[in-house]
């Protein structure tokens, strides 16, 4: 082999080597970020639908003599709003305000938010952005129940 | 005259050219790495801490492409694609990579501007110890091929030379190895002028007379030293290939080392290896009387091992070669296991971090007082955390139900986690990183047993 060659061998493998490594250490240290951000988005979401489901309708109870049990559907909504509010902003470091969607029946609360988070090396490759969202529910029951199937 | 002369490893001149090539390389690496210390903190401050992180990866990828590739990096290409590349990249996307272009831009210009003028004007102006150590390198090929020249015009046919022959374990090359009827000699080749003396305590000195006619003295390497190693390599490597010859009376190698310099005057009575002249040695050599004389077979045997030994040698140069590029490069691969290996740690710390604030909060809103909430979100602290693998010493949880009370009660957890990487080797030494998660917790209102009136409790 000449010399040339070897020199573009060499040149070649560079070229493709060192941009495949940063990649990789880029995309392992941002995967990781993004794990974290979910797991905690999701531990968010979570209370936010709890939050929601502990608010019932006192008139239906108390005229049911405590057997008809159902949540409170703008009482609900705004709790869990009020809770988003309270706890979104500081959980993650959104890249814009995320967007929430509650979703309230008479039995049950279902949070949703979805929104962007900054990423700290795929910046350099081009993806500043990563899309994450969480889903939660949570059901009023009467009494003490085990696990909703 | 001998016909029988192998020129093993002569290639002085291409060595020359490569330190040559590597002392600019590295006067050029050495200015572009003090331009990258100076435009990285530039760079990175239009984006912190990113832009930092981007410039300084940008700075080393093109540090270590010109420390690897040396010279032969087309530096001005480079340069060229990647200002063009910043100039036509979108407004947008630089933000992220804008530091980035901008140092690796910057370092290749200096890169290029070192290279350039070195190349134009170290021709014309070489500096004076360049002139001085080339001219003498010159002066040793210039001996080496003169031994070389007088020996194969004057050894009989029955000799057999060889030149610049390297060996595994020898120290550089062996300037001329001789083997013939009147055995193996070993020759070092100084090509000096001058009054040249040894001294009883193996001192080697050198003193000449200066253009003004003053006499100035010198120490010199020891060349009988030199001989020595490489004696010892050509044994070595005989006993293992010709262990026959070292039977019975033993095969002896003789060492000399050579001066073939015109002007050279000599006073070496006290070396361990003879000192001799150029005219003396092809003399020197015939009229020695071994202590066991060789055939022609052996002399075959002995040129023919070490020339198969040559090819060891060389190999052993290239394995060592890979040795110290494996040496280089092991600090980044250690680096890389190693940081993997503490992202894993971080990651699982954080999410052990926030099922225990998500655990203990939940915990405390079951709470039937702010008192008893607390009590509970101890107790579950205490559960859950041997069970996500966090070391209890370096967790910290603040329970607060101050708010547990009211229409709206909640219960937050606060929990606080050093990660400590100390125990890793490379990424130990970063300071130890702190995660903190927080988690509130809405009290049911509505769940029996639940003691409101206790508000005023402490």
């Amino acid at each position: 082999m000449t010399r040339c060659a070897q020199r573009a061998q060499a040149l070649a493998f560079l070229a493709v080597a060192l941009p495949t490594f940063l990649a990789m250490a880029g995309l392992a240290i941002d995967g990781a970020l993004l794990l974290t951000q979910r797991r905690q988005l999701q531990s968010t979401v979570d209370g936010a639908a709890r939050a929601g489901a502990t608010r019932l309708d006192m008139e239906l109870m108390r005229a049911s003599g405590g057997s008809d049990v159902q949540i409170d559907l703008a009482l609900a909504r705004t709790t869990s709003t009020a809770y988003l509010a309270d706890s979104l902003g500081h959980a993650l470091p959104w890249r814009s305000p995320p967007e929430s969607h509650i979703e309230i029946t008479r039995t049950r609360v279902r949070v949703t938010v979805e929104g962007s988070v900054p990423t700290a090396f795929m910046r350099i490759v081009g993806v500043d952005q990563v899309a994450i969202g969480a889903t939660a529910d949570a059901t009023a029951h009467y009494g003490t129940r085990g696990p909703t199937p | 005259m001998t016909t029988r002369v192998f020129d093993c490893g002569w290639d002085v001149p291409r060595l020359l050219d490569r330190a040559r090539e590597r002392s600019r390389t590295g006067r050029s690496l050495r200015w572009a790495l003090a331009a990258s210390v100076l435009l990285v903190p530039l760079a990175g401050a239009a984006d912190p801490p990113l832009g930092w992180l981007s410039a300084t990866l940008a700075a080393l990828a093109v540090l270590g492409l010109f420390g690897a590739l040396g010279r032969r990096a087309r530096v001005g290409w480079l340069l060229t694609l990647l200002g063009g590349l910043a100039l036509v990249i979108p407004r947008a996307s630089r933000d992220s990579i804008g530091p980035a272009l901008f140092v690796a831009v910057g370092v290749l210009c200096v890169l290029w501007l070192s290279n350039r003028r070195t190349r134009r004007w170290r021709r014309m102006h070489p500096r004076e110890p360049e002139v001085e150590r080339e001219a003498q390198q010159h002066m040793g090929r210039s001996g080496e091929h003169q031994v070389r020249a007088a020996l194969a015009a004057e050894l009989p046919e029955s000799y057999v030379l060889l030149n610049g022959l390297t060996l595994p374990h020898s120290a550089g090359d062996i300037d001329h190895l001789v083997v013939g009827p009147s055995g193996v000699f070993l020759l070092e080749t100084k090509t000096m002028a001058g009054y040249i003396v040894c001294d009883a305590d193996g001192t080697w000195r050198r003193t000449k007379v200066g253009r003004a006619g003053t006499p100035y003295g010198a120490f010199i390497g020891d060349p009988a030293a030199q001989v020595q190693r490489n004696i010892y390599a050509v044994r070595e490597c005989l006993q293992r290939r010709v262990p026959r010859l070292f039977r019975g009376t033993p095969l002896w190698i003789e060492g000399l080392v050579v001066f073939p310099h015109p002007a050279t005057q000599l006073d070496t009575e006290h070396s361990a290896i003879p000192a001799v002249r150029l005219q003396d040695t092809p003399q020197r050599i015939r009229a020695h009387q071994p202590r066991r004389a060789l055939e022609g077979q052996e002399i075959i045997d002995i040129a023919a091992a070490l020339l198969q030994e040559r090819r060891k040698g060389l190999l052993l140069k290239r394995s060592a070669q890979a040795v110290v590029e494996l040496v280089l490069a092991l600090p980044v691969l250690l680096a890389l296991v190693f940081g993997i290996l503490a992202l894993s740690r971080i990651v699982q710390a954080h999410s052990a971090l926030v099922t225990v604030a998500h655990e203990v909060a939940r915990a405390g809103a079951l709470g039937t007082s702010p008192r008893d909430a607390l009590v509970r979100m101890h107790a579950r602290t205490a559960e859950v955390t041997p069970g996500l693998g966090l070391d209890a010493a370096a967790l910290d949880v603040a329970s607060d139900a101050s708010a547990f009370v009211g229409p709206d009660g909640r219960v937050v957890a606060v929990a606080r986690y050093v990660v400590d990487l100390t125990d890793l080797p490379i990424v130990g030494w970063t300071p130890p990183l702190s995660l903190r998660v927080e988690h509130t917790e809405w009290v049911d209102p509505f769940r029996a047993g639940i003691r409101r009136a206790l508000e005023s409790e402490p």
